[in-house]
């Protein structure tokens, strides 16, 4: 390898930085180095950065991995079970979801329009904070409460298993108009239901309202006493005064 | 574990392949160190080199009967763990980020390894660890493995290229290339060469 052939021979320098070379190919870098400034100093460089590089390591983390036997090197493949959102529904539990839905909208859409039948009076249930219902509400006006929306809730479910066990015993397998007979009967027992239930949250309400009426009396009652009771402290506080003073006039007009 | 110092890499895994799991522990014992070292440059993050180096070993475990012996124990081992890099690369599609466990103090977990280091030659070796690191970052890929794998695992030319799989001249341009760019960012970042790393 002559002068020439060393200068800015990359592969040249690299296999003399790195002491990779055969002894011919070094001394003729060697050669070239000594009269070769650029190369020179390009060969300290690189020496320098390969300098710096000794400071990185790596940071020291416990390892220590072992194979360990167990029964069998090639392990089964694990199935999981399948999520329940992603399993598909059975005949069954869709028909079942859609008497329910069409249920609970029914009795909603009954409940909001008065459903033809005369209404009953539905009042929020008194509460600790609650001040006593003044007038009656109007027969359309009805307001339905959490706690009766939880028990309709609990009858459609109530509902509902019912109608999953009686599809299950069936298989599955109604048809059309039988299906419709079915939807209709529990959509009037459901609507009955309700009426039941809201005519029975009235008289509740009723007897709620009569309780806070009496219980005001009852205040009230308690008050005149306490003013009474007032009145008569004061009247023994004024009435030695009252004397003493009738007494001097009385003494004094002599 | 005790390290079995008697016993080569071959003869290991002669062992291992017909069964004997002690002998291929003796071989993780062994490699489980450069294997480690080795992911954590090229990727750069302790936590995922842990794991490359966990499955380059279990991966050789499960492919024991398929290693012939033409090429070293530990040049198969490199090739596994190599390619688990890359894949991991290829996952992340970025420039790796080295990172210290925010819950560690650096100059602790240094101290700890090298006791006998002063303080100021602590600290001095951390920030030129942290700027040659940020600097091999910006490697392309093969420049950077060329790298480590000449500069950290004393690997031949040839041997590179096998791993590599790539001609002889490649793997010198590669580190030529690599070496000019690191030399170009230490210098930007101002880096001398302290006495206490220079090699003798």
């Amino acid at each position: 390898m002559n002068d020439m052939n060393v200068c800015g021979n990359h592969e040249a320098l690299i296999g003399y930085l790195y002491d990779e070379c055969e002894p011919a190919e070094r001394e003729a870098v060697a050669a070239h180095l000594a009269l070769c400034a650029s190369c020179a100093e390009e060969i300290h460089a690189l020496g320098d950065t390969r300098a710096h590089m000794v400071s990185w390591t790596p940071p020291a983390l416990p390892l220590g991995f072992q194979i360990t036997r167990t029964e069998s090197d090639t392990p089964g493949k694990v199935l999981r079970p399948a999520a329940w959102w992603g399993r598909p529904l059975p005949a069954w539990a869709q028909a079942a979801a859609a008497v329910v839905i069409f249920a609970a909208g029914m009795s909603v859409n009954l409940e909001r329009s008065g459903g033809g039948a005369p209404a009953p009076v539905v009042a929020q249930a008194p509460s600790a904070e609650s001040t006593p219902v003044a007038e009656t509400p109007a027969a359309d006006d009805i307001t339905v409460t959490r706690a009766e929306f939880a028990r309709l809730e609990q009858r459609l479910r109530a509902i509902e298993h019912a109608d999953v066990q009686l599809a299950s015993r069936t298989g599955g397998g109604v048809d059309q108009d039988e299906l419709f007979a079915r939807v209709s009967a529990l959509e009037q027992r459901s609507v009955e239901n309700d009426r039941r239930t809201l005519g029975l949250i009235s008289t509740v309400a009723t007897l709620a309202r009569e309780a806070e009426n009496q219980r005001e009396s009852t205040r009230t009652v308690n008050a005149m006493r306490e003013d009474v009771r007032e009145l008569g402290d004061a009247f023994r506080t004024v009435a030695p005064t009252w004397a003493v003073r009738t007494a001097l006039t009385s003494s004094s007009g002599r | 574990m005790v390290s079995d110092v008697t016993r080569s890499d071959e003869e290991l895994v002669t062992r291992s392949r017909g069964g004997d799991v002690d002998s291929f522990n003796q071989l993780i014992l062994r490699w489980e160190r450069p294997i480690y070292a080795l992911a954590y440059r090229v990727i750069g993050r302790e936590e995922d080199a842990r794991d490359v180096c966990q499955e380059t070993f279990f991966r050789a475990y499960r492919s024991l009967a398929g290693f012939k012996g033409q090429a070293k124990f530990s040049s198969w081992l490199y090739r596994i763990a190599l390619n688990l890099c890359r894949d991991w690369i290829r996952r992340q599609r970025r420039a790796p980020v080295s990172q210290f466990p925010e819950d560690v103090d650096i100059l602790e977990a240094a101290a700890a390894t090298e006791p006998a280091e002063s303080i100021e030659d602590l600290v001095a070796r951390r920030e030129l660890s942290a700027v040659v690191e940020k600097a091999m970052a910006l490697l392309p890929e093969e420049q950077r493995t060329a790298i480590i794998l000449k500069e950290y695992h004393g690997m031949t030319f040839q041997e590179i290229a096998d791993l590599q799989g790539c001609p002889l001249s490649t793997v010198k341009t590669r580190l030529y290339q690599g070496l000019s760019v690191l030399r170009r960012q230490l210098e930007r970042q101002g880096q001398t060469v302290p006495q206490m790393v220079k090699r003798t």
